[in-house]
Parts: C-alpha cells; sequence; structure tokens
C-alpha cells in the first residue's frame, strides 16, 4: 500500500459508515407516508389471497394510492407488531385480537375511530355487543371484522362411514364421552380417537367454566375460576382420557393449536375444538367433509357470540381517513365484503350478512346457521379481554392438562397447581 | 497444532508494547481491512449487548419505554421462578449429555476415517452432511418424523420386534434424548477437526509403539489421546457453547411451548417465551445476561483445567 490514511482520513470513513445508522437511530418516518398504506394481518395462505384481492380491488378505485400487505402466522405475528410499535414503524392498518385490544389501546398504539364514524365507517347496523367489543375506555379503537364462537368440528365423512350419528346440540359430557369411545372402538385404528383432547385447549376450560357460571378472568384481571372448576374439568377429561374416548397425552402433545397439527387434521380424532370461522381453514386442509357443532351441555351457557378479529388504525398513521377507508371497503362495502367473505367469520352487519347469504359456500352457510342458532338458544355474555399475563396463564393450563394426562398429578393437584401458579402470575403482572 | 499455543503465548512484552504503540500508523491498512467487520461488531453487536444490559435492570414490554427497576428482574429470577430452575436443569442435562456423546462418536468415526480405508472423500462428506443441514428448520421437521408416532423408529421397531412403541418426541420421559441423537447425528464438524488432528500425529510414534510391543488400546491412550487433546479441548468449548445455545430444535419440536411438561424447555427458549410471547423484555436481557455468564463461567473452567490435560508438543513443561 503506497499511501497511508491519515487520522482525519479514517475519521471521515468512520463517519461514512456510522451514518445511515445514526440516522435510522433517529427514526425517520418510514412508516408514515402519505399515499401509502400499510396493512397487517395474521392468517394462513387462504386468508392472504382473499384480503390481497380485496386490496387490489380498493386500488383499483383509489388510483395513485399505493397499499403494502404483511402476512405471518398467529406467533410471529404478536412478536412482529410488537417490535414495529417499539421501534415507531407500526403498519397503518392492524388486524387486532380482543386479547391484546386493551393493551395496545391504552398504550397509545391505536388511533380512536369515533370521529371518522359514521362519516368514513359506518357500523351503525352492527351487533351491538360485537362493535361494543371494539371499544376501550369508552372510545371505538377496532372495528370487528366477523363474528365467531367457539365450537366442535367433526370429520362427518367418518361419522358416517362407522354409521355414527353426529354430535347433538341437547348431548351431556357422559354422552359425548360414549360417541368418543365408540368411535375409537369401531374405527379401531392405531393412534385414531374419537377426540382432541380439549384440557390442553385454553378456550376449552374457559367453555367449561362458564357453563359453571364464572369466567377465566374477571373485570378487573383476576382468576375468575376456582380449584374445584379446574379440578373437575382435569378429572372430566382424564376420565375420558382413560376409557379412550379422547386422545391419550402423547398423542395430545402433537397438538400445537393450529389447523396443520391438530388431532383432526393430522388424522388421529373425529371431533376437535376450535372457532367456527376456522372451518374454512379446516376444511381446505381435510379430504372429509367437516361438520359443526355445540358442545356438549353444561348447566349455564358458555358459548359466546365474539369478534374474531378486528381492524384498528395505528396512532401514527399519516392518513387516517384513508386507512379507515380500506377498513370500511373491506368489512361493509359490498365489493370488499364479498372478496373477504366469511373467512373471518360471519359479518356482524346485518346488509352485509343478507349481502353474503345467496352466495354461501358449504362452510359459510355452517358458520351463519350455527351463529343463528346460537343467538336463538342464548350464548353467555361476551367476558372482559383477558389481563396482561394471560399468556402465561394459557401455557399453565396446558401445562396441568399435560400433568395430569402423563399422569404426574391428579386432577386435584394439578388444579392446585395451576390456580396458585396462575394467581401468582396475574398479581405480579 | 502449534497454531494454538502461539496465540496463548502471546503474552504483551515491554518491547512487544512498544512495537505496538509505534505500530499503529504501519498497522492502518490492516484495521481499515478490519473496519466493516469492526463496524458491525460496535454497531449491530456491541451496542445491542450493553443495551440488553442496560434492560436487563428494567420493566420493559416494547410498547411503553423501559422502567428503571434495578435487580428486581435478577432476584425474581433467583427466588421466584421455578420455571427458571426447569430451563436450568434441562439446558444442564442437555450439555452433559449431547456434548461428550457427541464429541466421542466423532472421534470413533475419525479414527475408524483415519485408517486410511478407500474412499475416504466419499465417507467423509456423507458423514458431514447432517452438520451441513444443521440446527435447521427442515431437519427438525424430520427428527419430529422419525421419533413420532408413527416414525420410522416405530415402524422398525413394529417390523424386528412386534412391539408399538411410543411417541417418543411428545413423551416428556423421551423426548429431551430425541433431541440428544439429534445433537450427536450432527457429528460431523468436530469429526473433520478431530481427523485433521489425528492427521498430524507422526506415524512414526506408532510404528515405534508398535515395534516396542504396545497394544492398540496402550497406542490409543499413550499417544492418540495425548497428541489430541489439543483438538479435543477446542471441539470441547466449542461444542459446549454450542449446545448452551440450542434453540431450533426444541422450538420447532415442541412448537415453541418447551412442553410436553417443559420436558425440552432449553433455556434460550425460555428466554424467547419471556421476550417474545410474554413481552418481559427486560427480564429476557436478565436471563441472557446470565446465559452469558455461565457460558463465559463455563469456558473459563474448561481453559484452567487446560493445565491437567491438554499437551501442547511444543511445550517446554
Amino acid at each position: 500500500m503506497g499511501k497511508t490514511v491519515s487520522r482525519r482520513e479514517m475519521l471521515r470513513l468512520g463517519a461514512v459508515i456510522a451514518a445511515p445508522a445514526v440516522l435510522k437511530l433517529a427514526g425517520s418516518p418510514a412508516a408514515a407516508q402519505s399515499g401509502r398504506l400499510r396493512i397487517s394481518w395474521w392468517g394462513g395462505a387462504d386468508r392472504a389471497k382473499r384480503t390481497q384481492a380485496a386490496i387490489d380491488a380498493f386500488k383499483g378505485r383509489n388510483a395513485g394510492l399505493d397499499i403494502v400487505p404483511e402476512s405471518v402466522g398467529w406467533d410471529a405475528y404478536w412478536t412482529k407488531l410488537a417490535t414495529q410499535v417499539a421501534g415507531g414503524n407500526p403498519p397503518d392498518i392492524i388486524q387486532m385480537d380482543y386479547r391484546y385490544l386493551p393493551e395496545y389501546a391504552r398504550r397509545g398504539a391505536l388511533r380512536p375511530l369515533d370521529d371518522l364514524i359514521p362519516s368514513v365507517i359506518d357500523p351503525s347496523d352492527y351487533v351491538p355487543s360485537v362493535i361494543e367489543a371494539g371499544k376501550i375506555d369508552g372510545k371505538q379503537y377496532g372495528i370487528p371484522m366477523g363474528m365467531n364462537s367457539d365450537v366442535l368440528l367433526y370429520d362427518k365423512t367418518m361419522l358416517d362411514k362407522l354409521g355414527l350419528p353426529a354430535p347433538t346440540p341437547e348431548m351431556s359430557w357422559a354422552e359425548f364421552t360414549a360417541l368418543g369411545e365408540s368411535i375409537t372402538k369401531k374405527a379401531n385404528k392405531r393412534g385414531y380417537f374419537g377426540a382432541a383432547d380439549p384440557s390442553v385447549m385454553e378456550p376449552e376450560l374457559e367453555y367449561w367454566v362458564l357453563t359453571r357460571g364464572r369466567a377465566l378472568y374477571d373485570a378487573s384481571g383476576r382468576l375468575g375460576f376456582t380449584r374445584d372448576d379446574a379440578e373437575s374439568w382435569l378429572a372430566l377429561c382424564a376420565e375420558m382420557r382413560a376409557k379412550g374416548a379422547i386422545a391419550p397425552a402423547d398423542i395430545a402433545a402433537t397438538d400445537k393449536i393450529t389447523i396443520d397439527s391438530d388431532l383432526l387434521t393430522t388424522g388421529r380424532a373425529a371431533i376437535t375444538f376450535t372457532n367456527s370461522n376456522q372451518i374454512v381453514g379446516y376444511q381446505a386442509a381435510n379430504k372429509g367433509k367437516i361438520g359443526m357443532a355445540f358442545h356438549p351441555k353444561g348447566e349455564k351457557p358458555g358459548e359466546y357470540l365474539k369478534p374474531s378479529m378486528m381492524l384498528c388504525v395505528s396512532a401514527t398513521a399519516a392518513d387516517p381517513k384513508a386507512a379507515a377507508a380500506l377498513i370500511d371497503f373491506m368489512v361493509l362495502k359490498p365489493d370488499g365484503a364479498k372478496l373477504l367473505g366469511v373467512e373471518r367469520g360471519v359479518s356482524p352487519s346485518a346488509k352485509v350478512r343478507e349481502l353474503l347469504a345467496g352466495d354461501l359456500d358449504e362452510t359459510g352457510r355452517l358458520q351463519v346457521d350455527h351463529l343463528s342458532a346460537l343467538s336463538k338458544r342464548g350464548p353467555a355474555p361476551l367476558p372482559p379481554a383477558p389481563p396482561k399475563g394471560a399468556a402465561e396463564v394459557t401455557a399453565l393450563i396446558r401445562q396441568a392438562a399435560e400433568k395430569t394426562g402423563f399422569k404426574q398429578l391428579t386432577p386435584k393437584q394439578a388444579a392446585d397447581q395451576l390456580v396458585s401458579e396462575a394467581e401468582r402470575i396475574l398479581s405480579k403482572a | 497444532m502449534t497454531a494454538f499455543r502461539d496465540t496463548a503465548v502471546a503474552a504483551p512484552g515491554l518491547s512487544a508494547r512498544r512495537r505496538r504503540f509505534g505500530g499503529w500508523r504501519q498497522g492502518l491498512p490492516g484495521y481499515l481491512f478490519l473496519a466493516p467487520w469492526l463496524a458491525g461488531f460496535f454497531l449491530l453487536t456491541l451496542g445491542p449487548t450493553l443495551v440488553s444490559l442496560y434492560l436487563s435492570f428494567t420493566d420493559f414490554d416494547l410498547l411503553r419505554s423501559p422502567q428503571w427497576i434495578g435487580g428486581a428482574n435478577y432476584e425474581r429470577i433467583f427466588t421466584s421462578d421455578p420455571k427458571f430452575w426447569t430451563s436450568v436443569g434441562v439446558t444442564l442435562s442437555y450439555v452433559a449429555l449431547s456434548v461428550p456423546l457427541k464429541l466421542g462418536f466423532a472421534l470413533a468415526v475419525a479414527m475408524w476415517l483415519n485408517r486410511g480405508i478407500a474412499g475416504l472423500g466419499i465417507y467423509r462428506a456423507i458423514f458431514y452432511l447432517p452438520s451441513l443441514l444443521g440446527g435447521s428448520v427442515a431437519v427438525a421437521i424430520l427428527w419430529k418424523q422419525v421419533f413420532g408416532y408413527d416414525g420410522l423408529v416405530n415402524q422398525l421397531l413394529w417390523l424386528v420386534f412386534g412391539v408399538n412403541g411410543p411417541s417418543w418426541i411428545s413423551n416428556p420421559a423421551t423426548s429431551l434424548y430425541t433431541l440428544v441423537l439429534l445433537s450427536v447425528w450432527q457429528f460431523g464438524s468436530p469429526m473433520i477437526i478431530f481427523l485433521a488432528g489425528l492427521r498430524q500425529i507422526p506415524r512414526d510414534l506408532y510404528e515405534a509403539a508398535s515395534i516396542d510391543g504396545a497394544t492398540r488400546r496402550q497406542q490409543l491412550t499413550r499417544i492418540t489421546l495425548p497428541l489430541l487433546a489439543p483438538v479435543i479441548f477446542f471441539n470441547l468449548v466449542l461444542q459446549t457453547i454450542e449446545a448452551f445455545k440450542a434453540f431450533t430444535p426444541a422450538f420447532i419440536i415442541s412448537g415453541g411451548t418447551g412442553g410436553p411438561v417443559d420436558s425440552v424447555l432449553f433455556y434460550t427458549l425460555y428466554l424467547y417465551q419471556q421476550g417474545f410471547a410474554y413481552f418481559r423484555m427486560g427480564y429476557a436481557s436478565a436471563l441472557a445476561w446470565i446465559l452469558l455468564l455461565t457460558i463465559a463461567a463455563f469456558t473459563a473452567l474448561a481453559f484452567l483445567s487446560q493445565r491437567y490435560w491438554v499437551y501442547y508438543e511444543d511445550d517446554p513443561r
């Protein structure tokens, strides 16, 4: 090397290298750019296809508007969203779950939409309890996209083949257990059982405690059920497991609460427990025909109508009006709503429901029929949104189920552990 | 194997210090060439590392700005977090099982390959293949298939013994062992290093030994292992660090839960859960620093133990 570099030149070089990083730290508002909307959602391939179609249609009507879609799976979604919000780079339109709405709204990450209602978005014909679910501290932050409810899905083709009846609305847990047993016996296939193990799923414990007049959490974020509630549930599942009506623990452990790993999809069980709108995804992933049913009946109603997911506008959105217009297009305008269909649940708007009624496919019709049957039968009221720390409690619920499943603890011991651990977590969260 | 010794012996004397001081200008081109790496290190590694040290003393959920809470995270970790101890137990068992097994297996294969068999290059490539696939997602998924309910292992058990095996991967009694096996199966990179080390041992030592009537076993314990000690040491340190950091297989196989019943709740997985599932970034940062210090302590221990078992050829000792 002929020429040596002076110290000053070295410094200058250093500055050039460091400059872009410093600029980035200073936080150039890359997100908030007018003429460009970023929309982010969780979900699978089918949802991505439908959403993209709606976006394209909206772009067609708004020349010069650029829309950037971002979609990932449920788990990664929340990690990504939290990071984006923390980094000051959130998407303009955020698909939001009821569970996380209070957290994001109360921390100022979302923009209240009250000033744009009804001028841009008009949800006046929504089911009242569902539009209410998008409100936090009296302000409308979320526009629900659809309604769903916790249901049983079953492999109709398999039950027909075995000559067994579908679960009925008035069925008791004892009858459900008997049905599960007959499926297991008649199918007589190694590793195939009547039903998936509901005890590993948080919403199923919720169903159980609701039928006993309690809830997972109360309005102030404390644990809403007792040791006795948890013990009776774990004991019921242990009994069903012992009789072979539901899958044993080592098979239940492979269920990661996704459509792909669900025991119905992996060919391990004929009945599973999930949200009604997911029948679209289940039917796409399964060869047999999928049916929908109510849970075994309890003393009180345990199924309720809930907002499947909402759309929110970020607090930093450069053009909230355009963002709200896209939301309106997707959930309320005939063209947009038709493209999305009922994949995100049944519309809470009477007009849209009527509009879609004509061209519903089988999975759509099953959802609509089920939810209207639920409305007639009297659903449970919508429970308060889960508090901070609920994600850990969900993990504890699964843990308690696995500990009873693998016979490491009795239902009583596991229930005691679950309740005391959950109380500890909620008090610290 | 002199390379290791050279770096270890470079204790800066007085002359060395003067040389370094005066040579700053001369060394400049070198630093310039290093600049991209240095920039990366200072901006992308050191900065975030220091920030994470700060965050470990805060309550930070990504949405609100961090709140200083002193040593509360550390206190909670050590005094009232049973899952922390579970994850420590799982990780230590994994390290204690997978490192010796993997090194032993890698050494055995390397010694077999070193006997001068035909087609060495092909074997070497085949054995190295699993390591190339490494800790990848695809391999973890493959493992799930192999040790699953209808997996390859159970099909073999059925064919050979006529018994129905359990789902190895989703059973708390066996799931960790399947991950240990996965790690042992990826023995390729230590094997290649062992093979290189074996090649460096002079043939005449073995010849002399066999003329003197030494058995194979004696040759192994008196010649091969002592002369290979620096390489064993190198592999030991590297694989231990690797094992402490293991994440992907447990994440994929348990779907991020560490289950069933926390049986594969690796430390890194628990750290990930705290940070990215429960949004306790401060807490997760504290966990990360404890991991860093633990790995540093184990590495230091390995270095300190060197004088008792690692022999360098040019050692005057």
